[in-house]
């Protein structure tokens, strides 16, 4: 069974907003509260040893501020930041890897979002790939040509790039105002909200609410 | 500056959260209203180059480095409203996809780089462009949208831990104004180039005062900034003072060891030579990468 992105996205907050509601010196808790994003990590079809890796992705911002609580003597207070951060980006990939990042921003629309910001978002994500296709069409290009690998000439080519890009954008663009494109991206399968996501929400929200409050 | 989850307070998240859902919501109102259908795949190319500048991190001083933040450079192309979107739309795709900056954490991270950035940025841009000087507009935007939209981060990051100290923080300052200083003459240079290339991208232009104007500006800025960072001990020194751990031999001789530059007299003067001496070669490479972009156009 899959759960509605909307669902998801609800627990991811809620659980996040648990976290943050501790402060230093909760470190049992806190400890406590890791249950959750690891019981997860362990029942979904997710890589485990990537994901906990990748999380490690986050600690040298949190090290900082971990780093100086140390020097101030206060261990426990570092214990818990480096904990925090780690334990609240391990549940973003989490639901990153099981949500798709299209269906989270869907999720996000059907929760209020702004369109605009959603379509300029879903632009940006396909426009990434525009420019690294075009940067990849270029560099074969001008190695075809015998060019050099020059920071110089990287340099003095993106200006290029961005013509290039902007220029098929357009194009992408003006085909999707020829099929009809009205500032809405129509869904193949719109979001459905059956009673086993309100079922798993209530739960769920119960759950890191107890965790939190009630222990 | 991305700031990750699991290191603001919850009162600073929900506060700042109110204030980006508005903001948010205004501006995405706003930027419907008037951006016109054709300019939307600008937005999104824009969007994707910021993004893709955002992850080139540039050294700003001993075991720090900052990178672009962009907000400028969509004011001034995108207009504040459109830009405020392009720069949501920016964090919300590093958080989600790259896990850049917390996904509770926009809050503060949207409000701090995409509202209060880009209108830093926009205010001082608009006033000046008006006044006919556009360049010098853009850069002090540049600048202010850099070093209060920092500020603000470790305000935040100061008030939930509770741990920064003053010489933490008049440091962090001295860095702040540096980064701020390299952005803007990387905006200025960027802003000329895609106005060589594509004219009518931008919102507001017209012809600006000379160069030696924003040069000046940036010595004078760039001096500040020195005169702050050297009234104390830098990060490390902060930490090797606390710890007494003995200093890391450097594994090769730098130009100007320490941001000092050692044919001057006094600590201050070395140092602002220093610092005046690395921002004429940014400037420099930033000019002379504006004027090789169109070249390649030409080729």
């Amino acid at each position: 069974m899959k759960l509605d992105p909307r669902c998801a996205l609800l627990l991811l907050l809620a659980y996040l907003i648990a976290l943050s509601s501790l402060t230093p010196g909760q470190n049992l808790l806190l400890s406590l509260m890791c249950i959750l994003p690891l019981l997860l990590l362990a029942f979904s079809p997710v890589p485990r040893a990537d994901l906990l890796a990748q999380a490690a992705y986050v600690l040298p911002f949190s090290f900082a501020i971990a780093a100086v609580a140390l020097l101030r003597g206060n261990t426990a207070q570092a214990v818990f930041f480096l904990l925090r951060s780690y334990i609240s980006i391990l549940t973003v990939l989490i639901v990153t890897r099981l949500v798709s990042t299209l269906d989270l921003l869907r999720a996000m629309e059907r929760l209020g979002a702004p369109r605009f910001l959603i379509i300029v978002t879903e632009f940006l994500m396909r426009y990434l790939e525009v420019l690294r296709a075009e940067a990849d069409a270029m560099r074969l290009a001008a190695l075809c040509r015998g060019a050099a690998q020059s920071k110089l000439i990287a340099a003095s080519s993106l200006g290029m790039l961005f013509v290039r890009s902007l220029e098929r954008s357009t194009g992408i663009h003006n085909a999707m105002l020829a099929r009809g494109f009205n500032g809405r991206l129509p869904r193949l399968y719109p979001m459905q909200w059956r009673i086993a996501d309100s079922f798993t929400l209530i739960v769920g929200i119960a759950g890191i609410a107890g965790l939190r409050w009630a222990l | 500056m991305h700031i990750p989850d699991g290191i603001l307070s919850a009162p600073i998240l929900a506060g700042f959260g109110a204030a980006s859902c508005l903001g948010v919501f205004y501006s995405a109102k706003k930027a419907e209203e008037t951006t016109q259908a054709h300019r939307i795949p600008l937005l999104g190319v824009l969007g994707a180059f910021v993004f893709a500048a955002q992850m080139v991190n540039f050294p700003v001083g001993p075991g720090a480095s900052g990178h672009l933040l962009g907000g400028a450079l969509l004011a001034a192309t995108i207009g504040p409203w459109a830009a405020s979107i392009t720069m949501t739309a920016i964090l919300l795709v590093q958080a989600l996809v790259f896990q850049d900056g917390g996904v509770l954490a926009l809050a503060a991270n949207v409000f701090n780089m995409a509202i209060l950035g880009v209108w830093a940025a926009w205010l001082p841009f608009k006033a000046l462009s008006k006044a006919g000087h556009p360049r010098i507009g853009l850069f002090i935007g540049s600048l202010l949208s850099v070093f209060l939209s920092a500020i603000l981060a470790l305000g935040q990051v100061s008030i939930s831990s509770g741990i920064m100290s003053q010489g933490l923080w008049i440091f962090c300052l001295g860095l702040f104004t540096i980064t701020g200083a390299i952005e803007g003459a990387i905006t200025l240079a960027a802003w000329q180039a895609i106005e060589r290339l594509e004219g009518s991208v931008t919102d507001a232009g017209g012809a600006g005062p000379s160069r030696l104007w924003i040069l000046g500006t940036s010595i004078a800025v760039m001096l500040i900034g020195v005169f702050f960072a050297s009234s104390s001990p830098d990060v490390l020194e902060y930490f090797r003072q606390q710890t007494g751990v003995t200093s890391v031999g450097a594994s090769f001789t730098a130009l100007m060891p320490d941001y000092e530059w050692g044919k001057f007299d006094g600590e201050w003067m070395r140092k602002s030579a220093a610092g005046v001496a690395g921002l004429i070669c940014v400037y420099g490479l930033s000019l002379l990468l504006s004027k090789l972009i169109p070249r390649g156009q030409q080729q």
